[in-house]
């Protein structure tokens, strides 16, 4: 696996990094940048500054045209999401943007820029993975609120199935799950693991149903209609689901339009619920009481 | 040596340069020409690319340096060299710089930077009319040049070339 954090400090205009880039911790989260304000960290959950130097509009279109290759056309489809991939690393991107009538869109005059670190964290998700081990896997979605480590467990997840035989196949639309470049992955998925990459989590589910033939179908951040229609496509066929979602318990999942439906169609067997107190984490696997 | 021997001396080495400046003169003229020929052929090379492929500049500028010949090519071979740089140089910079060393006519070149301003930087449709636009433009710099050709050739030698004869009976 990459170092992810040298990785992401890479896309930092030169004048940004040289000064600091070293001392940057290894749980770097994320690295934000907004014009006018100094580049910061997010670490064990407060923003620290990591250079003196105050970012400026040329230094993000310079950081937007190293991510894209400069070429925004290829991640403009990303970009109308407010992201874009970057080997591995999701960079979101605030601005403003011009939505044309045919729904193209570019974004002008980019303010800030938040670059999120992954992780690879083994042996996370212990005793959830033990009482799989018991009672079987049945479908799961994991659910925390944004930041607290839905994607590293979903990843974790997924390897160990994989390990454990069980054929997963996984609709990474953003590659985080997998970080490929060039077609191999920099996260390890486990050996039995397809991945299918940049397409919409709905499309992509859909062609792995018909195409690879998946014990388990595995896939990160529900969160439009498209995305829940797919999965309640997926779920009378016979495939076990595990998928991740913006939540705090159960009673603000079963709040949201989205997600209220998926739990009416009982599509769901168990929730993960991850904690977050400061930096320690905790994982909580419960049945879903229908 | 006598005094009329040295300036006939003189003046043939005067109507060397000047023939010799004339020449240099019309080889400059005749690259540029076939430059402006190449750069047009290299853009619809780039235009095609870019609506089939659909895909990232760094490839892009590999595919058509593989396709374009003679001054074209150099341009886009140290273009895709430099992309490295991409990330501590703007990309219109690195496109500005290729092109620097290259045998153009100002005119061409100033509309040949300007690709570098929008290549990447909107959506493909825009890209491709404003490529179609600017090649046009640079179409009709290099039909122009290639119909006066004949003429400013002529011009281009004769000249210096003149003038150096002019010089010539003046010392003698």
């Amino acid at each position: 696996m990459r170092d992810f954090t040298e990785h992401a400090l890479s896309l930092l205009p030169w004048r940004l990094r040289a000064e600091n880039s070293g001392a940057i911790s290894s749980r770097a989260e994320e690295l934000r940048l907004r014009i006018g304000r100094r580049p910061t960290a997010l670490i064990d959950g407060e923003e620290r500054a990591i250079s003196s130097a105050s970012v400026t509009a040329e230094d993000l279109h310079l950081l937007l045209e190293k991510a894209t290759g400069a070429s925004l056309h290829t991640v403009s489809f990303a970009l109308r999401e407010g992201y874009l991939s970057y080997r591995g690393l999701r960079i979101g991107v605030c601005g403003q943007a011009v939505i044309r009538e045919d729904g193209a869109a570019a974004l002008q005059n980019v303010s800030s820029v938040a670059i999120r670190i992954p992780h690879e964290l083994r042996g996370i998700c212990s005793e959830a993975m033990h009482e799989y081990g018991l009672k079987g896997f049945h479908s799961t979605l994991l659910i925390s609120p944004p930041g607290w480590g839905k994607t590293t467990a979903l990843r974790e997840i997924i390897r160990r199935l994989s390990e454990a035989g069980r054929r997963v196949c996984v609709a990474d639309e953003r590659n985080e799950l997998s970080a490929s470049v060039g077609g191999a992955a920099q996260f390890d998925l486990g050996p039995c693991t397809d991945v299918l990459i940049g397409i919409p989590r709905s499309e992509a589910s859909l062609i792995l149903l018909r195409g690879m033939n998946p014990e388990i179908l595995a896939m990160d951040e529900i969160t439009k209609e498209e995305d829940a229609e797919a999965l309640l496509q997926c779920c009378g066929c016979g495939v076990e689901l595990l998928a991740s979602a913006h939540a705090e318990d159960l009673s603000s999942l079963s709040r949201r339009p989205v997600y209220r439906k998926l739990l009416e169609e009982k599509l769901f067997t168990y929730l993960l619920l991850i904690r977050r107190a400061g930096t320690e984490r905790s994982y909580t696997l419960c049945r879903i009481p229908y | 040596m006598s005094n009329s021997i040295l300036k006939l001396l003189g003046a043939l080495m005067l109507l060397a340069a000047g023939v010799y400046a004339g020449t240099v003169n019309l080889k400059r003229e005749k690259r540029e020409l076939e430059s402006m020929r190449d750069f047009c052929a290299a853009l619809e090379i780039l235009r095609g690319e870019l609506a089939t492929r659909s895909c990232g500049l760094p490839e892009l500028m590999g595919a058509v340096r593989l396709k374009s010949h003679g001054d074209a090519e150099t341009f886009f071979a140290a273009l895709s060299a430099s992309m490295y740089l991409l990330g501590e140089e703007e990309f219109s910079t690195i496109w500005t710089r290729a092109a620097k060393e290259l045998p153009l006519p100002v005119a061409f070149r100033v509309i040949w930077d300007g690709i570098g301003l929008s290549l990447g930087r909107f959506d493909l449709g825009m890209q491709l009319s404003a490529l179609e636009h600017t090649a046009e433009e640079l179409r009709s710099i290099a039909e122009k040049a290639e119909r006066s050709y004949p003429d400013r050739s002529r011009i281009s030698f004769a000249l210096p070339a003149a003038a150096a004869a002019l010089l010539a009976i003046l010392l003698i």
